[in-house]
């Protein structure tokens, strides 16, 4: 049971510490910065929309997939190499937490839904205060 | 039953959510009809197609064909799974001392409060 990693502990895990340093840097800053000027009603609807790395790679996962497809119907049928493979790291990452596209997507500042969350429910916890 | 907290949070940081099992299901579709497409003929290649159009209108609409057999088993999503886990950490006291403070540090003290779990506090 303990061979896969938890699902909410699988991206961090798998990407770059200053990756994950930055991001928790940054989402702590954004907090101070909502409390600071009030407006922490916005900064939650931000979060809710915000696009988390699950999202990102599903998506761009289905786009790799359905153009290597229609490569495939109409052009040259190797382009289905290029769908198995996406498809093959798709299921290591659900399994394991890693696929090529992560790195990109993590330096570029998307977040797991756990760390989102970590974000959100700090804010929430931090505004309750009425001074 | 600070223990059990912790292990409960933990067991929730492992619980498969539907993300997870959509990202390892839809995969295995796409590869099964690549297989078919490949030894039974180009027809097959609508398998895919579908598949990844169906993963589409999920990542971008939230609706997906084998949401009401993921929710059948039980599975839920990172949302359902979070509101447990910080209902848990509220109920525990986890967020009592976030109050009084200047911004940056009530949000220095809140952000390391909403960690999931006590050791992995960075």
């Amino acid at each position: 049971m303990r061979l896969l990693p938890p699902t909410r502990r699988r991206v961090p895990a798998h990407s770059a510490p200053e990756a994950n340093a930055r991001i928790h840097r940054q989402a702590q800053a954004r907090v101070a910065a909502a409390l600071a000027s009030g407006r922490v009603e916005e900064r939650l609807d931000e979060l809710e929309r915000e696009w988390s790395t699950e999202r990102a790679l599903q998506t761009n996962f289905a786009l790799v997939a359905l153009a290597s497809v229609g490569l495939a119907a109409f052009h040259d049928r190797r382009w289905l190499a290029l769908t198995a493979a996406a498809a093959g790291f798709m299921v290591q990452h659900a399994l394991q937490g890693w696929c090529p596209p992560l790195a990109v997507f993590r330096r570029r500042g998307f977040r797991d839904e756990g760390e989102i969350e970590r974000e959100r429910r700090a804010l929430e916890a931090a505004a309750a205060y009425k001074p | 039953m600070q223990d059990a907290t912790e292990r409960r949070l933990e067991e929730l940081e492992r619980e498969w959510d539907i993300e997870r099992a959509i990202e390892t299901e839809a995969p295995l579709v796409i590869l099964a009809g690549v297989a078919l497409a490949a030894l039974a003929g180009r027809r097959f290649l609508a398998v895919p197609a579908f598949a990844a159009g169906m993963l589409l209108v999920h990542t971008l609409h939230g609706w997906y064909p084998l949401l009401p057999v993921f929710r059948a088993l039980g599975l839920r999503s990172a949302r359902e799974i979070g509101a447990e886990m910080y209902a848990l950490k509220r109920s525990r006291g986890d967020f009592a001392a976030v109050a009084a403070g200047e911004p940056a540090e009530r949000a220095e003290r809140a952000y390391r409060a909403a960690a999931p779990r006590m050791e992995a506090r960075p």
